[in-house]
């Protein structure tokens, strides 16, 4: 191959770079949905966190209707993050530390949810 | 004209040679930033990474001058003559890749690949993937040290930038180069 002809490959592998980065860091995030719900069963099954069954166990959620429930990484630690109907109408997220299933403060009211 | 007098530039690393070096830092540095942090954002940056060192895989058998294997990978007699003359005080000039830094590059690529893949691969496999992630992460990292140690060493002895050479592609033209 000669050197021009070189030169201008290397401008289509430029390309190549650009197009690799445009299609993996625009790509739907749906495709990620289910690997989340992946990775949460694989933590359970490793016993790093407890079942979200558990969690509904726990007195502070008794007779509360939960509408959400996230496993987010919060600072390194995994915590469960609740939207829970409260007695009073009020929805409020409450978070658990998904590895003691223990309550962390931090909830707040969400008013306008009401 | 003089036949034997330097070009005023010299051409070193063609345009993908430097855009890869400098995405594989970008994302690099981003992959540590993100780490347990951004999940979503760090394991696209693997994916980048890995589509990255498979353009640069390709490039090195079919690239331009400096930037194929075949021009910076050389036998242990000649990394260790690189070395005494490195210790002397006095190292061998290369346009390229020295000896010692062909290994280098070498060792980031592999490095860089297995910290990737074993990283894609903790999404199947759990904790054990995930310990191996994160050694070779270290270990590239102690890579990283030592490369950017050569090359502000190389830039020094040789009073040419080098960092400026990854940016321009050019470095000042040399009558004589090994």
């Amino acid at each position: 191959m000669s050197d021009s002809v070189k030169s201008r490959l290397a401008w289509v592998f430029v390309g190549l770079v650009l197009i690799s980065g445009a299609v993996l860091f625009t790509g739907t995030p749906q495709a990620t949905a289910s690997d989340d719900h992946d990775k949460a069963r694989l933590l359970r099954d490793d016993g790093r966190i407890m079942p979200l069954a558990d969690i509904l166990q726990h007195p502070e959620l008794q007779g509360k209707r939960v509408i959400e429930a996230e496993l987010e990484r919060e600072h390194g630690r995994l915590v469960y993050e609740l939207e829970v109907l409260d007695i009073d109408g009020r929805v409020r997220e409450r978070y658990f530390d998904a590895a003691t299933g223990e309550p962390l403060a931090g909830d707040r009211t969400d008013d306008w949810k009401r | 004209m003089n036949a034997k007098q330097a070009p005023a530039r010299q051409r070193i690393w063609d345009p993908f040679v430097r855009v890869f070096h400098w995405s594989l830092v970008g994302s690099y540095v981003l992959a540590w930033t993100t780490a347990e942090e951004w999940d979503l954002l760090h394991e696209r940056l693997g994916w980048f990474v890995l589509a990255l060192l498979g353009l640069r895989l390709a490039w090195g058998l079919i690239g331009t001058r400096h930037a194929r294997f075949g021009d910076f990978v050389r036998g242990p007699g000649r990394v260790k003559s690189y070395l005494g003359s490195l210790l002397r005080g006095d190292p061998e000039h290369h346009a390229g890749h020295n000896p010692a830094a062909g290994w280098m590059v070498l060792a980031l690529i592999v490095t860089l690949a297995a910290t990737a893949l074993s990283g894609v691969l903790i999404t199947g496999g759990g904790e054990a993937w995930e310990d191996l992630h994160e050694g070779l992460a270290n270990l590239s990292l102690v890579l990283v040290a030592v490369h950017v140690s050569g090359v502000l060493v190389s830039s020094f002895l040789h009073r040419e930038n080098l960092v400026k050479t990854m940016l321009t592609g050019d470095k000042p033209g040399r009558n004589v180069d090994v």
